[in-house]
């Protein structure tokens, strides 16, 4: 039965102590002016009001609905929680992308373009730091007997808590095992909304995560890679928000380099270790990557930072490679 | 952030292109490592209830504004720039994130500011080093204490130098070091470093300011810290947007620069390399009248 008052909608969800425990943390509350709200010994401020639609997606309409009823004069922003304009990436932000992919060095344009663009990219999704990953994975280059591409390799990145805010720091091998995988070998956007929602695509749930999508980075039908957006929140990926992530996945295209863009023909992903096996080996990516430059360099033959990084990673997934099936 | 071409030379420019689409991604992130280092935005003010209209002047693409904004949707805050290019991109920044409790204005920091006197509790500045030359300071902070209620907060924060195992590191410092004295905007009376962080509590006691305080911030920029990647990305955006400034004032060679930015690269990636870089926050009141 439906409740009769958001205060007792309210009082509903936080009878569950892990969700009540959920809402103080992100609404940054004493648990208890939450019951106090619940009894009706204290109003909430209007922006408390607002904050309690972010932070219960799934309840969002039933809570909107009622909270209007008990304060006619709260606005109540439309289009779920978000104002127009902020479902749309703006004029400015591709005139911003366009300028940096125009006038950075070849060797620089990956990293500068998706740099700026993950940052404008998380800003937008989540603009209250519910708590969001937004990573760039993208094919490795052909390879092996096959000379198909085996994997995508997670090398952009940045998060709001409780994840690191530079996903950098944390590189990986995705493959079929993956969402992001997925994505790459159907060639369109996937959204998981929940955990608990049964699916038959494939997901490697990581710390944190409740929902997630996976986009392409598509350039006239080939394929270069990946973006992959995680949120703590179940159900987040609302229709407007992956509208923005294809946007967004779009912006991408300029960060990689025509010959980085794959046939659908040429993706053949093979199963990666976990990220637990993974982490083993590429513990010491950075010194390898950092070693590379600094040897090249004493020969006389200099390297750049994304010429290493290659080799880097070319060299592990080899490494990881043989290991991938035995330890999926 | 000034790109003022009417003005004597050395007089505001910014080191970096302010138009640049790059400067604007390296200032978002500078704000953002830099606010985490100093344990964030308003970290030293143990009470914010008198504080409800913020100023953050040479505001650039508005990182620390719109931190504040969204930490406190009570406060309003005002970011103020010269450069009508970052002042479009806040702009856009506060569009696609829905906040309504700050906004961004065109306005020189060298000329009257455009407020009336005493509209904000507190006014910010964060890095004027590269922004202003020491003969711009008094006429700033006279305007910051007109512009402050009485009983208002003033806090400026600005680094030295940073401490580092690396070679190159610590060679493009001296380069960055020497480009303020050729151009005249060191406040180092033998050239040996940035020298603002000791003039900002004399600066702020000239022009009125009083219970003046400082806090000093040590970040960690080490391989082993978990945000040793926001310090490289720092590093890796910063040298080589300064890189034209240094060549227009002949302190290096596109030759020398580049083996030296990518031993720079290099070295902090490597997993030996420590850093300390020290910033200080100095904090002054309009005295009540």
């Amino acid at each position: 039965m439906g409740a009769s008052s958001w205060r007792e909608l309210l009082g509903r969800i936080i009878a569950d102590p892990q969700e009540k425990q959920r809402v103080v943390n992100e609404l940054g509350v004493n648990p208890i002016t939450l019951i106090r709200w619940v009894k009706g010994e204290v109003v909430p401020r209007d922006e408390n009001l607002r904050r309690l639609l972010e932070v219960l997606p799934a309840q969002r309409e039933a809570l909107a609905q009622l909270l209007m009823e008990a304060f006619p004069t709260l606005v109540v922003p439309s289009g779920q929680d978000t104002p127009e304009e902020a479902t749309r990436v703006p004029a400015e932000f591709y005139s911003r992308v366009l300028n940096i992919y125009v006038a950075t060095p070849p060797e620089r344009r990956f990293w500068s373009v998706s740099d700026l663009t993950i940052q404008l990219a998380l800003g937008q999704l989540d603009p209250n730091y519910l708590g969001m990953a937004f990573v760039i994975a993208q094919c490795m280059p052909p390879a092996g007997a096959t000379h198909k591409i085996r994997s995508l390799r997670q090398n952009a990145g940045r998060g709001t808590p409780p994840w690191n805010a530079y996903l950098e720091q944390e590189p990986l091998l995705l493959g079929a095992e993956s969402l992001a995988g997925y994505a790459v070998t159907v060639g369109h956007l996937v959204v998981q909304q929940s955990r608990a929602e049964q699916t038959h695509v494939p997901a490697r749930w990581v710390e944190w995560e409740e929902s997630a999508v996976a986009c392409p980075i598509f350039l006239g039908g080939r394929i270069a890679g990946c973006v992959v957006v995680s949120s703590t929140q179940p159900g987040y990926f609302l229709p407007f928000r992956q509208r923005l992530i294809e946007k967004y996945a779009e912006l991408l295209t300029l960060a990689c380099r025509t010959e980085e863009f794959y046939a659908l023909e040429d993706i053949e992903l093979k199963l990666m270790p976990s990220p637990e096996v993974q982490k083993a080996y590429f513990v010491h990516y950075r010194q390898r990557v950092s070693d590379l430059m600094q040897e090249a360099s004493r020969r006389q033959s200099p390297i750049t930072i994304a010429q290493a990084e290659r080799i880097v990673w070319e060299d592990l997934e080899t490494e990881l490679s043989g290991l991938a099936v035995s330890h999926y | 952030m000034s790109t003022s071409s009417d003005r004597p030379e050395n007089r505001t420019r910014f080191v970096a292109d302010p138009e640049s689409s790059e400067t604007m991604a390296w200032l978002l992130n500078a704000d953002k490592v830099l606010t985490k280092g100093m344990g964030g935005t308003l970290a030293e003010q143990a009470d914010l209830s008198g504080i409800k209209r913020v100023l953050d002047i040479a505001s650039g693409p508005g990182g620390w504004a719109l931190e504040v904004a969204r930490e406190h949707p009570e406060i309003d805050v005002t970011g103020i720039d010269i450069s009508d290019s970052m002042i479009r991109f806040a702009k856009a920044l506060v569009t696609s994130r829905g906040y309504n409790n700050v906004r961004f204005l065109v306005m020189d920091a060298t000329q009257p500011l455009q407020f009336e006197d005493a509209s904000f509790d507190l006014v910010n500045a964060r890095t004027l080093f590269g922004v202003l030359a020491p003969r711009d300071w008094p006429r700033l902070l006279a305007e910051c204490k007109r512009i402050l209620r009485p009983g208002g907060i003033i806090r400026l924060t600005e680094p030295e130098a940073p401490l580092s195992t690396s070679p190159a590191l610590n060679a493009l410092w001296e380069m960055a070091i020497k480009s303020f004295v050729v151009s005249k905007r060191s406040f180092s009376r033998d050239g040996r470093h940035l020298g603002v962080t000791l003039a900002l509590k004399p600066l702020l006691r000239e022009a009125g300011f009083e219970h003046v305080s400082h806090q000093g911030h040590v970040l960690d920029i080490s391989s082993a810290t978990e945000d040793a990647e926001g310090y490289r990305v720092n590093f890796r955006y910063a040298i080589n947007l300064v890189k034209p400034f240094y060549l227009k004032l002949g302190l290096t060679t596109e030759e020398e620069f580049e083996p030296l930015y990518n031993q720079m690269l290099a070295e902090m990636l490597a997993e030996d390399f420590s850093g300390y870089w020290m910033y200080v926050t100095v904090r002054g009141e309009k005295p009540q009248e």
